[in-house]
């Protein structure tokens, strides 16, 4: 079923909690008493349309709508990306790395825990740079496409980076970061002891796979909205320049 | 039993329907995704393991795409129109005019043959992979391995290619704990 402007939030958690994820990224706090969706998204000043874009996305992965996303601006898509980075970073895996620390065994209980410590450590670190990579470098390519686009004037600087560097280019890579996750759930799930607390290794794996879909979820939208919604402003910029429609500035 | 990862892509209500009670009857497969068409065929396919793709021939445009993106990925046509297609193309073929007896005869033969080639995944590491997986994790390159080893470099990897597939470990990290736990290094040897 797709979720509307007019459905009660507290209906809509009750339907699927795990669109409680989906309020910490748009910073909704929980006491909705009987609002509706549109209300609480007007009271967080949010956009209506979107959250229930990325609501119903989450609900219902055959929702899929990458053209419906692609018509929101640019800013609205990177901060949902960003804050999307911010849950995982703040909440998903501090979560995890604490639940890993906790992990006790009947033998070689210390190495063992070192093993896995050491890895999920070299995750941390992989996921990091990762972000910090599009933190830097590519979200803020977006947001001065989308300037450029509004104000009809485009830097030197940027009119480089699209002609040399332009989005696609960029890809976005997740490669060895999921590789690494795929490693962890087989680690735990095939080759290492018990733990002496069995449910905590039940609950890291659950935490796993929900962390996986949902960085799918996530390379989807960069890789189906933001890419092809930036490589749209970049045509854009190059085409209005031709026609004398763009300043160029320093 | 092994249970096969399936997509199906098909546009007919009645004949998804059909084939997925027939599928899911026999318990050896996983239907991951159904898809009307082939739209996010290509997403799922790299998102999941799937080992099998029913697939609506008439369906699929960018079929070769698809093909060259995934070698390993077996293709079986679901034919339900008169339109030429080149059967050669796929792993097999099932026809909707099929009668009972030739659908389950067809399922039979399908399972088996791509199991076989799945089967890698079931054996136990070898003791030349041991030795090639002892050196991975002490932070040997391909290159060191095989001179170490008196092979060529084009033989550690393809070691290397069955170990990650039997073990379902990707990364050297994640094989240096395999190696640690099952003390084929010391951990005072890994780096």
């Amino acid at each position: 079923m797709e979720f509307i402007n007019s459905h009660k939030m507290a209906d809509i958690i009750h339907l699927n909690h795990n669109l409680l994820s989906v309020l910490y990224r748009f910073n909704i706090s929980l006491g909705f008493g009987e609002k509706d969706v549109e209300t609480i998204c007007l009271e967080n000043n949010i956009n209506v349309d979107f959250f229930l874009e990325i609501a119903n996305l989450f609900n219902d992965k055959e929702y899929f709508n990458e053209k419906n996303l692609q018509l929101f601006s640019a800013k609205l898509i990177v901060n949902y990306l960003l804050n999307t980075h911010d849950y995982y970073v703040s909440e998903k895996i501090p979560e995890i790395y604490k639940l890993i620390l906790s992990l006790k065994f009947d033998t070689d209980s210390e190495r063992n825990q070192g093993l896995i410590k050491n890895f999920f450590d070299e995750y941390k670190k992989e996921f990091q740079q990762h972000i910090l990579r599009e933190e830097e470098h590519i979200y803020p390519y977006v947001i001065s496409l989308q300037k450029a686009v509004d104000t009809k004037e485009v830097s030197k600087l940027l009119l480089k980076k699209i002609k040399e560097n332009s989005i696609e280019t960029y890809g976005v890579e997740h490669g060895d970061i999921e590789e690494k996750l795929y490693d962890l759930k087989n680690i735990i799930i095939k080759y290492l002891p018990p733990p002496i607390n069995g449910t905590v290794s039940n609950i890291i794996l659950s935490k796993l796979f929900k962390l996986e879909s949902d960085l799918n979820q996530h390379s989807r939208i960069e890789n189906k909205v933001m890419i092809p919604v930036a490589s749209r402003m970049e045509k854009e910029i190059l085409f209005n320049l031709k026609l004398n429609k763009i300043k160029i500035v320093n | 039993m092994k249970l096969l990862n399936i997509l199906v892509v098909e546009s007919s209500y009645i004949i998804i329907k059909g084939l997925i009670s027939i599928l899911e009857g026999s318990g050896r497969y996983n239907i991951v995704e159904k898809l009307p068409n082939h739209n996010r065929a290509n997403d799922i396919i790299s998102e999941n393991k799937i080992d099998l793709l029913f697939l609506n021939p008439a369906l699929l445009d960018n079929f070769y795409e698809i093909i060259s993106k995934n070698p390993d990925l077996k293709i079986i046509s679901v034919i339900s129109d008169n339109s030429k297609i080149n059967k050669d193309l796929f792993f097999d073929n099932i026809n909707v005019i099929d009668n009972k007896a030739d659908v389950v005869f067809k399922l039979e033969n399908i399972y088996k043959k791509a199991i076989e080639n799945i089967d890698l995944e079931n054996k136990e590491i070898s003791k030349r992979e041991i030795s090639i997986l002892r050196l991975v994790a002490l932070g040997y390159t391909n290159k060191e391995i095989a001179v170490e080893l008196f092979i060529s470099p084009h033989t550690v990897i393809t070691h290397r290619k069955h170990i990650t597939k039997k073990l379902g470990i990707k990364t050297v990290s994640g094989l240096t704990i395999y190696a640690v736990l099952n003390n084929i290094i010391d951990l005072t040897e890994a780096k």
